[in-house]
């Protein structure tokens, strides 16, 4: 049965008495039916370009977007890390060094007026205690 | 040879990565048969694995096991914390098994012409393989970390040593995102240690009295003790089995993971952030759009092998980890992020074909396509139906090799003329029919043409899906427009690189644009078989992957349906 029909679909396409009268009565249906609707066409002015142009969109915001993002997020570490190294060198480091600089001063600044007078001791310690209570009584 | 078999797998080829690294070095072309002989063992023990496992699953669905003790510490007032060295095969974890031990093997031969620092690369590719296999095989959380976060060592490597031009900042890129995405789930794996204990475990510890042999009743009889507080604090024996983390009667009240545990973190419950960070570890790893930029890089950095195993093995971790760790243990959160978990997945299908379509490398493209395929996983999965899942399964497996295939395929090109650009060439089927008729069926299968293993995979992840009372019927329907993009982007390069007459932007490079070598034909043959015959025979993984998946969304349903009810007590 199924060969049979195969059998008269062949005969018929080989005749193909349709086409001929495409060719020589081209009427609206046929023309259209001929350019299959211009589906073709319309996919190709509309569906094809559109899909292109998102493609084109997603790699940006693939290339530029995410991966910019993460590229921004890469050299804020880098510069979190040079602040941090800031902060280690000239301020941990820096209190560390200024904090025996300043011992070094105060040694220095002591030692330099060493008269060997006992007076001399006296007097500057008690200005130092009188100095010592206004700021305890005043605070 | 049974008992030991799963271990066998992961140890052959780390012992033969120790064997490689002491080769000397005038014998160091050796390194490649020690890594041929230890893969071909791993696959004929495969092969073993395949026989053994038809209904060979116990009650909790394991076929074969093995556990060891690791190490164990003493708490003190936390009581005990102990590790155990726990593998085993079932049916989530088996076609991913049977998948790496075929692609690891095909790496190896297309790894064959590698001449530099063999030695070190091919301790390195056995350490990946032993890495990768124990990732699979791991049922103790610790011990899957371990496997999962050496992986990257070897991979770093691979890329950054062996890979192309822009290669180091492709495996800094890679080593990075996998890193942050680790971290998210150890911080997870922390939070379980606090929260849970192993009744089995604590029972035997406390010496409890085994009054019946069935196991289940042994760890319910504990569990009450822990509830009325005749088993304190001080008793309990932490373990990360992975067969006991899902039972919601394991964690302890009020602890950080417990449901009853009401506290909200930026307006997440704790149990919704744990399952979040996963999903990002995870997610990272599979890769699921927006956290995938590393895979592009990845991709063209690495060597044709490497590029082999990252999409054919690597990347199905990501979807393995998903549905071994995040939606078993959190299956309240699970079904609550259902939605956004199948979004991000029809996010990556379209925005992966999307971006495939603009691509200009070859090898680009089949990354993007590879984000494409992966965000069918993610549906699958989200729809937490057995259709949905199993077809998850079915893409990571069809995916598995029909990846590598492209990509081997892309490397044949890029061996012969060191361009991959698809404007440089015009009708290559006009001098490489051969390789034209392979390329074209690897497009074939991969865009998801019947016949082949990705359109099963992908039929049963959207009837999942359109079935799923989790995902929105609007998100499969989109997920369609990724399987005509396929068709598009695909078809597209075939008609502008193999059809029409021939044109090539270097005139040299008509002599070498010979057709497929022996080996080239080896590699290739075996993945385009399988596709098709994993596409004609799908029960053949079906029967592998049913008892699995149906466990595991009855565990789902039942845990969910318990968290609700110990909530509202």
């Amino acid at each position: 049965m199924a060969l049979s029909v195969l059998g008269v679909a062949a005969v018929l396409f080989r005749k193909r008495p349709g086409r001929a009268k495409v060719e020589t009565s081209p009427g609206i249906l046929a023309r259209l039916s001929y350019q299959a609707l211009f589906l073709d066409l319309f996919y190709q002015k509309t569906v094809v370009p559109f899909s292109v142009q998102v493609g084109k969109a997603t790699n940006w915001l693939d290339s530029r977007a995410w991966d910019g993002l993460v590229h921004l997020l890469s050299k804020g570490q880098v510069v979190g890390a040079q602040l941090v190294q800031f902060a280690d060198r000239y301020l941990v480091d820096g209190l560390v060094n200024g904090v025996a600089k300043l011992a070094k001063r105060v040694g220095h600044w002591l030692s330099t007026p060493r008269s060997g007078q006992i007076q001399t001791y006296l007097i500057r310690a008690l200005a130092v205690t009188v100095l010592v209570l206004a700021i305890l009584i005043l605070w | 040879m049974e008992d030991k078999l799963l271990s066998y797998l992961i140890f052959i080829p780390l012992i033969a990565a120790a064997l490689v690294v002491f080769l000397p070095s005038k014998q160091a072309q050796f390194a490649r048969w020690v890594a041929l002989v230890a893969t071909s063992l791993n696959l004929w023990l495969g092969a073993g694995l395949y026989f053994l496992f038809q209904g060979a699953e116990d009650t909790d669905g394991l076929a074969l096991f093995e556990k060891q003790a690791w190490f164990t510490l003493d708490l003190g007032g936390l009581g005990q914390w102990s590790a155990d060295y726990f593998v085993g095969v079932d049916g989530i974890s088996i076609t991913m098994v049977l998948l790496s031990v075929l692609i690891m093997w095909v790496g190896v031969i297309a790894s064959w012409k590698v001449q530099t620092k063999t030695r070190g690369y091919f301790a390195l590719y056995l350490l990946l393989t032993s890495s990768v296999l124990g990732s699979f095989l791991a049922l103790d959380l610790l011990l899957f970390y371990l496997f999962f976060e050496f992986m990257l060592l070897p991979m770093y490597f691979l890329i950054g040593i062996w890979g192309g031009k822009r290669r180091e900042y492709a495996s800094i890129k890679f080593f990075l995102y996998t890193l942050v995405g680790s971290l998210f789930i150890l911080a997870v794996i922390i939070g379980l240690y606090a929260s849970t204990y192993h009744p089995e475990a604590t029972g035997e510890y406390v010496g409890v009295e085994r009054t019946t042999d069935d196991a289940l009743s042994y760890a319910r009889s504990v569990q009450e003790d822990v509830e009325t507080g005749m088993i304190a604090q001080d008793q309990l024996v932490r373990k990360l089995d992975l067969t006991q983390l899902p039972d919601p009667r394991n964690t302890l009240v009020d602890s950080v993971l417990s449901i009853t545990n009401h506290a909200h973190w930026l307006g997440w419950s704790l149990r919704g952030l744990a399952f979040l960070l996963l999903l990002i570890g995870f997610g990272i790893k599979l890769p699921m759009v927006p956290l995938h930029t590393w895979l592009p890089d990845a991709h063209v950095e690495a060597s044709t092998p490497i590029s082999v195993v990252l999409a054919g093995v690597l990347l199905k971790i990501g979807g393995y980890g998903l549905l071994r760790i995040a939606y078993p243990i959190f299956p309240d959160a699970a079904v609550s992020f259902s939605t956004w978990v199948a979004g991000f997945g029809v996010l990556s299908i379209v925005y992966g074909a999307y971006t495939a379509l603009a691509q200009t490398d070859l090898k680009k493209l089949i990354a993007y396509s590879s984000v494409s395929h992966m965000g069918f996983v993610l549906l699958g999965i989200a729809a937490l139906n057995t259709e949905g899942v199993s077809g998850a399964i079915y893409q990571m497996f069809s995916h598995g090799f029909i990846s590598p295939l492209l990509f081997l395929l892309a490397g044949v090109l890029y061996d012969r003329t060191h361009n991959r650009n698809i404007a440089d060439y015009r009708g290559l089927g006009q001098v490489m029919p051969k390789y034209t008729a392979v390329i074209g069926v690897a497009f074939f299968a991969s865009l998801g043409l019947p016949g082949f293993s990705g359109f099963i995979a992908e039929l049963f992840v959207l009837i999942g899906a359109f079935s799923s009372e989790f995902v929105p019927t609007w998100m499969p329907f989109v997920a369609l427009l990724g399987i005509v993009l396929g068709a598009g982007y695909y078809l597209w390069t075939l008609q502008r690189m193999f059809f029409g007459p021939l044109q090539l932007r270097q005139s040299s490079w008509r002599e070498s644009l010979t057709d497929l070598t022996p080996r080239e034909y080896l590699l290739t043959l075996p993945l385009v078989i399988a596709a098709l015959l994993f596409g004609l025979f799908p029960q053949w993984v079906l029967n592998l992957t049913n008892g699995g998946v149906s466990r595991l969304i009855e565990g789902v349903t039942n845990n969910q349906a318990l968290l609700q009810l110990l909530e509202n007590l």
